[in-house]
């Protein structure tokens, strides 16, 4: 296949990248010339060198549109691009670690998207390999390559001859390796959208929000509605209250059901492929092979409710988004099925999960001192702080001192009675552990894991505690699991377990 | 078999310790300057001080046990490592998982002759602290080795 440019509409893309950048950086200029006095001594410089940053913009993003070019050949993709400093990136499909593809709502209409493409290479999110704007075709056809490519790699006893000689971009009818797509069901979507805690960072962001309206409104009328708000009985502060909750839980409800409407997982014998979303529609997948553990999620109203969400810690960069190397497998299923759905995807994965060493009392009563201590010096330090600074709000914080006690105790507890592990077999581990009311369940091959630490203090060796510490790689960093205060016979027995096969 | 790191090593952990102790009391007479001039809390450099004193004669206390419980040792499946003295960690990496081995020296380590080896997994990497550069290249060598024959096999 020939050189080829991007879709013509990525030059509005890039243009409005470019005016965005110019528009900030004039703001900049703006408030530096006022800073330093210049800009009514020499308003025409600042209005001309003002302007002048716009053309540069709007030349900067024609050329960046003409420079960058692609290419897909036989063995890989290649990507020239850069005005100044030329670069060019040559992606051989056997090196490529996943694709992902997203879909803005103002793509879908034209058949576009955007697509990034993960290597072995370490790449950050804003450097990452990007066809910014190409026809979905273009992503079928990579996406086809790369898992052919990956077949071959797993399996070279198996020909896949038909692999990669056709250069010809066309649409791509699916594969019959295809096994039949999960869809997250929408009852169950529904209840983890109303059990999301969303609500939180929405209601602080309203609260912020009347802070900072005396700002923008003018003083009458912020005179206006702060005398109304002075006058309100009980009963009108009470519904003010609520509306702001019902306003929150809707506004976090609708954002959970947009974000992975139509949650599909479609598996293929060597990808694991996600795609979800209203208005922006993603795609991610990973190789199955690179799954290096898998992790059932779920808070504490999750927990009432018997629903998990379940993400896979790749060896790769999963793409730009979906936490980067942890990719989304499930947001939701009931508890009761996660282990059956998962089973043919991965299979690995135990039909049913054993008992776990759990914590002895008196781990639990460590779990919930070292909570009350944290929050002791959180909440003095706090309380320094404001007796020093303002005062006025000293009694309130001490008067809720209790509050924040009774709720460490709580978080101790619950992690005590979280913690746990075990091992299933000879090849995996299940780890189980508790924080912020938050229990997670790790399922680990044994062949997967990269060291395992025992830590135990010298006053812990009087208990016969010690923390267990299982690395893991995720993407090209690690993910350290820690299950603290287990009996340390079973932190032994994990180790040994762990260095006898 | 497990090892004990040279004795040379408790050199290289007073001289670090004390190096210590010299920036801290920089940092107090930073603060003690600081309250002269801007008025600064009173209580600031005289916690700095505390803290720098503590942090010195801990160090320095810790010495003889920490040299007492540091223990690594390297078998045909594994490298483990033990080390602290109030809070004890021992680690265990098969050979199989390890990707690369390390030497480095810093300034300190060089004085006394010795280097300390890094082994890097695909997650982190675990230093063993100083050894002498005779020992840590047949370290190198025999866990490089190791790798190399767990690979083969796999």
């Amino acid at each position: 296949m020939k050189t080829k440019h991007l879709s013509a509409w990525a030059l509005l893309q890039f243009l409005y990248e470019s005016v965005q950048m110019a528009f900030f950086l004039a703001v900049g200029v703006f408030w530096l010339t006022g800073l330093l006095h210049l800009r009514d001594r020499y308003w025409q410089a600042v209005l001309v060198g003002m302007g002048a940053l716009f053309v540069v913009a709007v030349v900067d993003a024609g050329l960046r549109y003409w420079c960058f070019t692609y290419q897909i050949t036989a063995t890989g993709l290649t990507i020239h691009e850069g005005i100044i400093f030329r670069e060019v990136h040559h992606l051989p499909y056997r090196q490529i670690q996943a694709v992902q593809r997203q879909q803005r709502w103002f793509m879908r209409p034209l058949h576009l998207e955007q697509v990034t493409i993960a290597t072995a290479e370490r790449v950050d999110d804003e450097d990452g390999i990007k066809l910014p704007l190409v026809t979905q075709t273009v992503g079928d056809y990579l996406a086809q390559q790369h898992a052919i490519a990956v077949t071959m790699k797993d399996r070279p006893d198996e020909a896949v001859e038909a692999a990669a000689v056709d250069t010809k971009v066309e649409p791509v009818a699916a594969t019959s390796a295809t096994s039949p797509a999960i869809e997250v069901a929408w009852h169950d979507l529904n209840l983890y959208a109303l059990s999301s805690i969303g609500i939180i960072p929405i209601v602080i962001a309203l609260i912020w929000l009347v802070g900072e309206g005396s700002r923008w409104l003018n003083g009458h009328t912020w005179d206006m509605v702060s005398g109304l708000v002075a006058h309100f009985e009980p009963w009108e502060w009470g519904l003010l209250l609520v509306s702001v909750v019902i306003l929150g839980l809707v506004a976090s409800y609708l954002n959970v059901i947009q974000k992975y409407y139509h949650f599909t997982l479609a598996v293929t014998p060597a990808n694991l492929t996600v795609t979800h979303g209203f208005f922006d529609r993603n795609q991610a997948n990973i190789r199955r092979t690179k799954i290096q553990a898998v992790k059932f999620k779920q808070t504490v109203l999750r927990q009432w409710l018997h629903l998990m969400t379940v993400q896979v810690l790749s060896a790769s960069q999963v793409g730009a988004s979906d936490d980067d190397d942890q990719l989304l497998l499930l947001p939701v299923v009931p508890q009761n099925q996660a282990l059956a759905v998962l089973q043919p995807v991965i299979d690995w994965l135990p039909t049913k999960l054993p008992p776990l060493t759990n914590l002895t009392g008196r781990a639990k009563f460590a779990l919930i001192r070292n909570n009350v201590i944290a929050w002791f010096g959180v909440l003095a330090v706090l309380s320094g702080g404001l007796a020093w600074w303002r005062p006025v709000f000293l009694k309130w914080v001490l008067m809720s001192w209790p509050l924040w006690l009774v709720l460490a105790c709580l978080q101790g507890w619950y992690a005590g009675h979280q913690m746990g592990a075990a091992t299933l077999n000879a090849d995996l581990l299940v780890l189980q552990t508790g924080t912020w009311f938050r229990r997670q369940v790790w399922l680990v091959p044994r062949a997967k894991v990269q060291a395992v630490g025992v830590h135990q203090s010298i006053w812990m060796a009087r208990t016969n505690l010690a923390h267990l510490n299982v690395s893991l790689r995720s993407g090209n960093g690690e993910e350290l699991v820690e299950v603290r205060y287990l009996p340390a016979v079973t932190a032994q027995q994990i180790q040994a377990w762990y260095l006898a096969h | 078999m497990t090892q004990q790191l040279p004795v040379t090593i408790k050199k290289v952990w007073l001289s670090s310790a004390i190096i210590s102790g010299l920036v801290d009391l920089v940092i107090t007479a930073a603060l003690w300057g600081a309250q002269s001039i801007w008025h600064w809390w009173w209580w600031l450099p005289l916690a700095a001080l505390i803290l720098s004193i503590l942090d010195v004669v801990v160090e320095l206390a810790l010495i003889p046990y920490r040299y007492a419980f540091w223990r690594y040792a390297i078998t045909e499946n594994e490298v483990s490592i033990r080390h602290g003295v109030i809070f004890k960690q021992t680690i265990a990496i098969p050979i199989s998982r390890i990707q690369n081995v390390t030497l480095n020296a810093g300034p300190l380590l060089q004085l006394n002759h010795l280097q300390a080896v890094s082994i890097a997994t695909a997650a982190d990497s675990y230093d063993i602290d100083g050894v002498t550069p005779t020992v840590a290249n047949q370290l190198r060598e025999k866990i490089m080795q190791l790798a190399q024959v767990s690979v083969d096999e796999n």
